[in-house]
């Protein structure tokens, strides 16, 4: 199963989410952002590498705490010699290996955007609830419908006490997960871990929880 | 029925041809036409770039009209233009509107992530700490350690002709020439290898 985890806006909570679903097993997470990668390599091959056949898939996944990670690159160089149409093989071929690939897509809605919705076969639509966020998740949400990867569900990250849950689910006709505005969320994934990992048994990760099983039903 | 109107202009030296298509009666069963407008200008051209609503091809533009909608196309040169500057030369009753089937359709709707050669710094060791081992070597594309320096060159000529969009109709030919004689010399080895 590819399961890409879009949203439009930069900042929303994409790749806090991809990595949480991440923590599930025979799971691996891809940065698919080919320009400004949010999850680097420290050292070794990268997504791009892979795309210009300098690298195997295998050589450029990495381990990270219990986290299986295609990391994206950030060389400019690197990224021109790279076949972005490539990513639709490249994460078709982990699908082969791994039960779930769960694809951090850049914000926007740009060809990396578009191929990893090209492969997914669902998707998880990522804003905050506010007047800027959201339109872009109603864009972002039309594209999915072109590419046919089905969301899963909206997830309403940064939430406080009262988010517009009801009405963001009648405007996008799509089930609503909420994840409220929590440092500990914040702090885990700076960290590069699931919540679950770093914060067992809080809200946030009982949050997530809920998430996660909702997507991969 | 799909109706073509224009307008030109001239800016300096430079013609501007403004292109409007107009399908003012929907057709039962039709979603869309694939439409092919002739350009009629003399000199080098500037087409719209391939995106989710045009192809090119030297002088033909190709783009996708919804049925009772309306849609333009914009074409520039520096030579006179032809009356009519813009023509429809085939009309396609389509099913489709954009909706990619392929990941490359996906790139031509979408437009490239590549960033363009200009956007690159050209000297990787200004940001030395930041790149990753492997994609800070110094190649440039894929394939410049086995390709032939000079070959190597034209290559890299061609795709900065490519990313100012002013690929020459001689440029396609070239590569259609050569991506045909590769193929046949790759089959042939593979041929002799398994021989």
């Amino acid at each position: 199963m590819i399961v890409a985890v879009c949203g439009g806006k930069g900042g929303v909570g994409k790749t806090t989410v991809a990595l949480n679903l991440g923590a599930a097993p025979s799971t691996v997470v891809v940065d698919a952002d080919l320009g400004m990668a949010d999850l680097p390599a420290d050292n070794g091959p990268t997504l791009h590498d892979v795309l210009a056949d300098r690298a195997s898939v295998e050589q450029a996944l990495h381990q990270r705490g219990q986290l299986t990670l295609l990391p994206g690159g950030r060389s400019l160089a690197a990224l021109r010699a790279a076949d972005p149409a490539q990513l639709v093989s490249v994460l078709e071929s982990l699908a082969d290996r791994y039960d779930r690939v769960v694809v951090d897509c850049p914000a926007g809605l740009a060809a990396d955007v578009g191929l990893a919705l090209y492969a997914a076969d669902r998707s998880v639509l990522v804003t905050t609830p506010d007047h800027i966020a959201l339109p872009d998740a109603v864009r972002t949400r039309a594209l999915v419908r072109v590419l046919d990867a089905g969301v899963q569900r909206v997830v309403l990250n940064k939430a406080d006490a009262a988010p517009p849950t009801d009405a963001v689910r009648e405007a996008l006709g799509i089930p609503v997960e909420v994840l409220p505005a929590d440092d500990r969320i914040v702090d885990a994934t700076t960290a590069g871990q699931p919540v679950a990992v770093r914060y067992p048994d809080t809200a946030p990760a009982k949050a997530m929880a809920r998430l996660v099983d909702a997507v991969f039903d | 029925m799909v109706e073509l109107q224009y307008t030109t202009a001239r800016r300096g030296s430079v013609v501007l041809v403004a292109g409007v298509l107009d399908d003012r009666d929907t057709v039962s069963g039709v979603n869309a036409y694939r439409v092919q407008i002739g350009v009629h200008l003399d000199g080098p051209l500037w087409l719209p770039s391939s995106n989710a609503q045009t192809r090119r091809d030297d002088d033909v533009v190709e783009t996708v009209l919804p049925a009772g909608g309306v849609r333009g196309v914009g074409v520039a040169g520096r030579g006179t233009p032809a009356d009519p500057p813009l023509e429809i030369l085939d009309i396609e009753p389509t099913s489709q509107r954009d909706n990619p089937t392929t990941p490359m359709d996906v790139l031509r709707v979408l437009g490239t992530p590549i960033p363009p050669r200009a956007a690159v710094p050209a000297t990787p060791s200004s940001c030395r700490g930041l790149t990753d081992p492997v994609s800070s070597t110094p190649t440039t594309h894929r394939s410049s350690a086995v390709i032939p320096p000079a070959v190597d060159t034209w290559f890299d000529a061609v795709e900065a002709r490519l990313d100012a969009d002013t690929l020459a109709a001689s440029d396609r030919r070239r590569l259609s020439e050569i991506h045909t004689r590769t193929t046949r010399l790759i089959n042939r080895t593979q041929s002799s290898s398994e021989r």
